[in-house]
């Protein structure tokens, strides 16, 4: 189980940033008072556009960035405190997260694998299961530089897997994903929900997040603007999709574009 | 413990697996090393035997009649052109101002007559000599011909005035080159010489080494994002850290131990040429005093350019701030070619990267002792030990690892 409460996070800015930003600010808030929920054996998405504020969260959940207000807990350990137990129980995917060009998918699953305290078996099984699932066998041996950006993004979901997390935390999972491996990624995701993992994901495809979340929030400017099942956020929107739902919640709550 | 392990062997591989780094580190100092030194020999070895084959172009003017007999020695390996007082000189100038010739002589018209005629008072003819001094014939013309002059044909007119050649003796010296004179202990003599050499290439070659690998490892992971995916991982962040420093200390190690071997096959190589000796043989304390000493510096270099490296943003960044601190090294490694050997100060073996130069130099000749090698091992050691600190508290702060 994921608990977000109240995590506000704000950034200093530096004189370059400010100017690169065009703010007088000395500091900007990346997400405020955020609250919410993953429970086990769902997928929750994050939805929210680009700066809105779902990296930040997810970083301040994976232990990578540390909050200015507020906690987040993992499975009851909390990422600050019990930051190494938080890291035993997370598989962690962001864009911004690479994998060593220099080495091969085969030999960064056994280096994360280990570094995770499996033995060379369990990598060994965990790895050929891995492979098979998303179709990494055929390039297994080739250095992640030759990869083409789909090949990448699979190696790079199968490292963050190799420990059999029981919290997933996936951001923008299925990007530069082909759409037939994008469906072997979200199958993938159903058969660890079944499993009774819990999933939070971050997404900009709105009919990805409409089949596949249990639940959604919506942040718009750091600011939770909706938390519910999909038909509960279309009952508070008045809208009869996600798409719709989501420009009204921005029209309402974010600045004028 | 298991986690330094595992990122230290990711390091190692990281190194071995790129052909371009192998090349850098490994194979590229080769290289350079047999060709530079090679190159330094050859030449220095045709300048040698240029100028003892050459025939040194000498004009004399008024030459008194007696002077080829005395200065046979030297005249014998010239080609000499006997000027009278009418002749000009001025061409033969321009000729050792061009470099053409070496050495130009000129006495008095007189000198006979005067030097016959001497009496007590009389104002001692006046022999001018001109050379060039910026070209090496010209200064061996001088020095081989006012030797001689002085030595042999003054002596000699001297003697004739007097009566008595011994009454200008009042005592002998043994010669500079007398073997019996000479008490030397060889291989000092020529570890003398590597010691004010050899610690300054090794602490520069080790600093150069570590430059690309640290900022690479650290800064160009945390460019390419690969840092990030470590840091999510349960295992400490320090071992990350002392992962990282060790593989890259054994790597710097490595490299320079690939330069001292082709040195030291290089060196004599080029020494030889100009006949001289870098034969050295060191004993086993002195082989693990070295091998220590380099193990510490080394450490101590990876963290200091660790420091940098996880403050810089980028590589190019790293880079322009690691280049001043190898200002300093080569500064450091200068001063102790150029210090004083002797008695030292106890607070020269605690100044960083200079105690460790010196320390290389006096275990070369002997002179270090167990005490200032620990206390130059100790200090390094604590220093290293403090960045490495400081830089496991830069890899906990979301500031300085992901810019945030």
């Amino acid at each position: 189980m994921i608990e977000f409460k109240d995590l506000t996070k704000i950034y200093k800015l530096n004189k370059k940033q400010q100017k690169q930003m065009k703010i007088s600010d000395t500091t900007k808030i990346a997400v405020e008072n955020l609250s919410l929920t993953a429970n086990e054996g769902e997928i929750f998405g994050l939805l929210g556009t680009n700066g809105a504020g779902k990296t930040t969260a997810l970083r301040c959940l994976a232990t990578l960035l540390v909050p200015t207000r507020g906690s987040v807990s993992v499975n009851g350990f909390d990422t600050v405190k019990d930051a190494v137990s938080v890291r035993e129980n997370i598989g962690f995917l962001t864009n911004e997260i690479k994998l060593d060009p220099q080495f091969s998918p085969r030999y960064l699953m056994g280096f994360f694998g280990r570094l995770h305290g499996m033995n060379e078996s369990e990598v060994e099984v965990r790895r050929e299961e891995l492979f098979a699932q998303f179709g990494i066998t055929e390039f297994q041996d080739k250095k992640i530089e030759e990869l083409s950006t789909g090949m990448k993004q699979k190696a790079a979901i199968a490292v963050s897997l190799i420990h059999d997390p029981k919290v997933i935390i996936f951001d923008e999972p299925t990007n530069g994903l082909d759409i037939i491996t994008a469906r072997a990624v979200t199958d993938y995701l159903q058969k660890l929900k079944e499993q009774g993992k819990t999933i939070i994901m971050s997404t900009h495809i709105m009919s990805e997040a409409e089949k596949l979340c249990d639940r959604i929030a919506i942040i718009i400017e750091g600011k939770l603007t909706a938390n519910g099942t999909l038909a509960e956020i279309l009952a508070q929107t008045d809208r009869s999709d996600l798409e719709d739902a989501f420009f009204t919640l921005y029209q309402k709550h974010g600045k004028a574009v | 413990m298991n986690g330094i392990k595992i990122v230290f062997s990711k390091e190692m591989k990281r190194v071995f697996k790129d052909p371009k780094m192998i090349i850098s580190l490994f194979i590229l100092p080769v290289l350079l090393m047999v060709l530079i030194y090679g190159l330094i020999g050859f030449l220095t070895k045709q300048q040698v035997n240029e100028e003892e084959q050459h025939v040194f172009q000498v004009a004399i003017q008024n030459a008194p009649a007696d002077l080829e007999t005395s200065l046979k020695g030297f005249l014998e390996k010239s080609e000499v052109t006997w000027l009278s007082s009418s002749d000009s000189t001025e061409e033969f100038k321009a000729g050792i101002y061009s470099g053409d010739k070496d050495l130009l002589v000129v006495f008095p018209a007189d000198f006979t007559e005067k030097i016959v005629s001497y009496k007590e008072g009389d104002i001692h003819p006046h022999v001018s000599i001109f050379f060039n001094p910026s070209q090496a014939n010209s200064n061996n013309a001088w020095s081989g011909f006012t030797v001689m002059l002085s030595g042999v044909y003054e002596k000699a007119l001297v003697a004739e005035r007097v009566g008595d050649a011994g009454a200008l003796t009042a005592f002998t010296v043994d010669d500079y080159d007398n073997p019996e004179s000479i008490i030397m202990n060889e291989e000092k003599a020529n570890a003398e010489l590597l010691s004010t050499m050899l610690p300054y290439l090794i602490t520069m070659l080790l600093f150069a080494g570590t430059m690309s690998l640290g900022t690479d490892s650290i800064t160009g992971e945390k460019e390419r994002g690969t840092m990030a995916t470590m840091l999510v991982t349960p295992v400490n962040r320090s071992s990350i850290v002392l992962g990282k420093l060790l593989a890259l200390t054994v790597l710097v190690i490595m490299s320079a131990a690939v330069y001292i071997i082709s040195l030291s096959v290089a060196l004599p190589k080029a020494m030889a040429g100009i006949g001289g000796d870098m034969s050295l043989v060191l004993g086993g304390e002195q082989i693990m005093m070295i091998a220590v000493i380099i193990l510490s510096l080394a450490f101590l270099y990876v963290a200091l350019v660790g420091v940098v490296s996880v403050y810089a943003k980028t590589v190019k960044e790293a880079t322009t701030y690691v280049t001043p601190l190898y200002i300093l090294v080569i500064v450091a490694g200068l001063f102790t070619m150029v210090s004083p050997s002797g008695e030292r100060s106890v607070y020269e073996y605690l100044i960083p990267i200079y105690n460790s130069s010196i320390a290389l130099g006096e275990v070369l000749t002997g002179d270090l002792t167990v005490m200032n090698f620990g206390m130059v091992f100790g200090s390094t050691l604590v220093i290293a030990g403090i960045l490495s600190g400081i830089i496991s508290k830069a890899f906990n702060s979301e500031r300085v690892m992901f810019n945030a």
